[in-house]
């Protein structure tokens, strides 16, 4: 008994130092092949490559016209937007027909390998793998799941507050306003994400020296033969791209093309502008409310200082097609934000709302030639005779800004 | 918006063809200065204010110019809105531009009553604070009509 015992403790000793050795052994020889450039095996399918360097052009390109861009740069915005979205939604499909490594399956998703390879880190190691590390996995979930959220938020936003995309018949302007908020503060974690992503792969290919970049531009890793991709699916991945592509567009023209009543043009209009436009241009009906309409229409001998008056019979119907179209009838930015905010002089350029929008602008600039008073809302918006006043159409006129400039 | 440019340069052709057509006929047709100057001398007879010598330019030209009181504090004179040489475009106090009161620089001005009653009726409210006499108002034409 004692002996045997004794022997087997000797045996698994053994076996322990055996397989010590052994892979000692196993790590001195990847040190050695990568320090003599192991042959590079094929690890990334080309589509997910692809897919990974277009997303950086379309997420810059959606980061900077959103955080840093002009109102009018809103179609370039959408467009990023629309881009990020079919990759992201291809990047989802290649997660369950790609390559090996591209594969959801293939991902070590478990926190508890999580956690040990933070701790590999912690101690100054980070086995070289051909798929992602844990940790990598989970960043990549985070990424594509945040950009997802983006992506929804966006179309949301683009729908109720700006009237326009696949949404803007379905989502009421507060449900919009909503959205991109969230839209925003999901902007700024993504922001933090990509940190933490390009803070991952600088440990991986600086502090391990794992060729992390080459893997994601020539695909390869001096890995052992055997875990080598299978192949390159260029064939697959234009493939899964094209059906994504057309599902996109099919559904984002469908639903764009669907009747829309939140905002309508305004047909009859001949009789207000002949009457309302020869001293500023004809505010948009959905800017004001029923009873304020009534109210400015019945103080034309005394407006804004000047006499405005109209026989009574043509201020009927003037009224009556103001009212027919004012901003409960619509469900736009403008009719929500400016049409039904009460303001004492009746004003639309005195709504809180309305000053906070256009504070950037100084004062001046509506007294130059070019614009001459902020009741020309047409100066700038150029399509303010819609009532849509749409990002991508602000323009403020360049000799009005030079102007005022000049003057101070 | 091709479709747009398509149609209003369609429009304009059609307008010029028409225009040129009945070029000859359009001042013979009712609304003209002409008569709207026959319209205020039978209104100025009626209420008895007719001079003399008829309408004067020269009134209608101190009316437009003359800084008035009893109007709005804005408004104190025509040439608030309009320029001081008749024939220079004018400026709203909201900035848009006004065509010249000329007749010479905007020919369809004071051709169409119902236009040129309403705009009197504001303006001179605004500028003198009460409406205008058909005096006044004849007067103003056949100084403009003369620029
Ligand atoms: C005789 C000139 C004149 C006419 C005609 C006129 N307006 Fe105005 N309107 C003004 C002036 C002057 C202001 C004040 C603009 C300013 O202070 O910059 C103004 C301002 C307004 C505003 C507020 C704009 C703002 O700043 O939010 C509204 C609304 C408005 N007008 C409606 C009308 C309607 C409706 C009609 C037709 C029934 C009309 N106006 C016809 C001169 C005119
Ligand atoms: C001198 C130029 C100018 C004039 C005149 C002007 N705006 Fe604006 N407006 C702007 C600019 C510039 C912005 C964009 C502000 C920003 O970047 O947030 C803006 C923003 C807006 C927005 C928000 C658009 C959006 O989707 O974010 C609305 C609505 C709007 N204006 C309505 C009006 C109305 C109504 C009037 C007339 C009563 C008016 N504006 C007159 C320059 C002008
Ligand atoms: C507050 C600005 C303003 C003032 C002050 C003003 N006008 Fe005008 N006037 C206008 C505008 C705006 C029009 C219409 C625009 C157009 O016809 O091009 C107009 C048009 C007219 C017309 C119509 C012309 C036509 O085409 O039939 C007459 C007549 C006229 N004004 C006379 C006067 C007289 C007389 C005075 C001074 C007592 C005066 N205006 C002062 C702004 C003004």
């Amino acid at each position: 008994m004692d002996h045997d015992q004794k022997n087997a403790a000797k045996a698994t000793d053994a076996a322990t130092q055996a397989a010590a050795a052994l892979s000692a052994q196993r790590q001195q020889r990847e040190q050695q092949a990568n320090a003599a450039g192991r042959a590079e095996v094929l690890v990334r399918d080309v589509p997910v490559r692809i897919f990974h360097w277009t997303l950086v052009v379309a997420v810059s390109a959606g980061l900077l016209t959103g955080f840093f861009g002009e109102e009018n740069l809103l179609d370039i915005h959408v467009l990023a937007g629309q881009a990020v979205a079919v990759l992201v939604l291809f990047r989802i499909a290649w997660w369950f027909v790609g390559g090996r490594y591209s594969r959801l399956s293939a991902y070590p998703l478990s926190p508890r390998k999580a956690l040990d390879h933070l701790g590999n880190v912690i101690r100054g190691r980070s086995p070289l793998t051909a798929g992602h590390n844990p940790l990598g996995a989970f960043m990549i979930i985070t990424l594509i799941g945040l950009l997802l959220l983006i992506s929804i938020t966006g179309v949301i936003t683009l729908g109720g507050e700006e009237n326009q995309g696949p949404l803007k018949a379905f989502v009421p302007y507060w449900l919009g306003d909503a959205a991109g908020e969230v839209h925003e503060v999901l902007a700024i974690i993504l922001l933090f994400a990509i940190a933490g992503h390009l803070g991952g792969v600088f440990m991986e290919t600086v502090v391990f020296r794992h060729p992390l970049l080459r893997a994601m531009t020539r695909g390869t890793m001096p890995v052992p033969e055997e875990q080598a991709e299978r192949g390159r699916f260029i064939l697959r991945g234009l493939f899964v791209f094209g059906v994504v592509l057309v599902f996109f567009t099919g559904f984002w023209n469908v639903l764009e093309a669907t009747p829309d009543t939140r905002w309508r043009p305004i047909s009859n209009a001949e009789i207000y502008k002949a009457n309302c436009a020869d001293c500023h241009h004809a505010h948009h009906p959905s800017l004001r409310t029923a009873d304020m309409w009534e109210r400015i229409m019945q103080g034309l001998d005394d407006h804004y200082g000047e006499d405005a008056s109209i026989d009574e019979k043509t201020a009927r119907r003037i009224l009556a097609f103001l009212q027919r179209n004012d901003a409960l009838h619509f469900d736009t930015e403008a009719a929500v934000r400016l049409g039904r905010a009460k303001t004492p002089d009746l004003r639309i350029s005195s709504a809180t709302w309305w000053r906070l929008r256009h504070e950037q602008l100084p004062e001046a600039i509506y007294r130059t030639p070019k614009v001459g008073s902020k009741a020309n809302c047409d100066a700038c918006h150029l399509d303010a005779e819609t009532g849509r006043f749409d990002d991508v159409n602000i323009r403020v006129p360049e000799e009005a800004r030079q102007a005022v400039s000049g003057n101070s | 918006m091709k479709k747009a440019t398509l149609a209003i340069a369609l429009a304009g052709s059609a307008m010029l063809l028409g225009g040129v057509a009945s070029g000859t006929s359009t001042a013979a047709l009712a609304g003209s200065p002409q008569e709207m100057l026959k319209r205020y001398a039978e209104e100025a007879k009626a209420a008895g204010i007719m001079p003399e010598g008829g309408f004067s330019a020269e009134r209608g030209k101190a009316l437009y110019l003359a800084d008035h009181k009893g109007g709005k504090p804005a408004t104190p004179s025509c040439t608030t809105c309009h320029m001081k040489d008749p024939t220079q475009p004018g400026r709203t106090r909201t900035g848009k531009l006004i065509k010249p009161m000329a007749l010479s620089k905007t020919p369809d001005r004071y051709s169409d009553p119902e236009k040129v009653e309403k705009w009197f009726f504001r303006n001179c409210r605004s500028v003198l604070g009460r409406e205008c006499t058909p005096l006044e108002k004849g007067d103003f034409i056949t100084f403009m009509i003369s620029q």
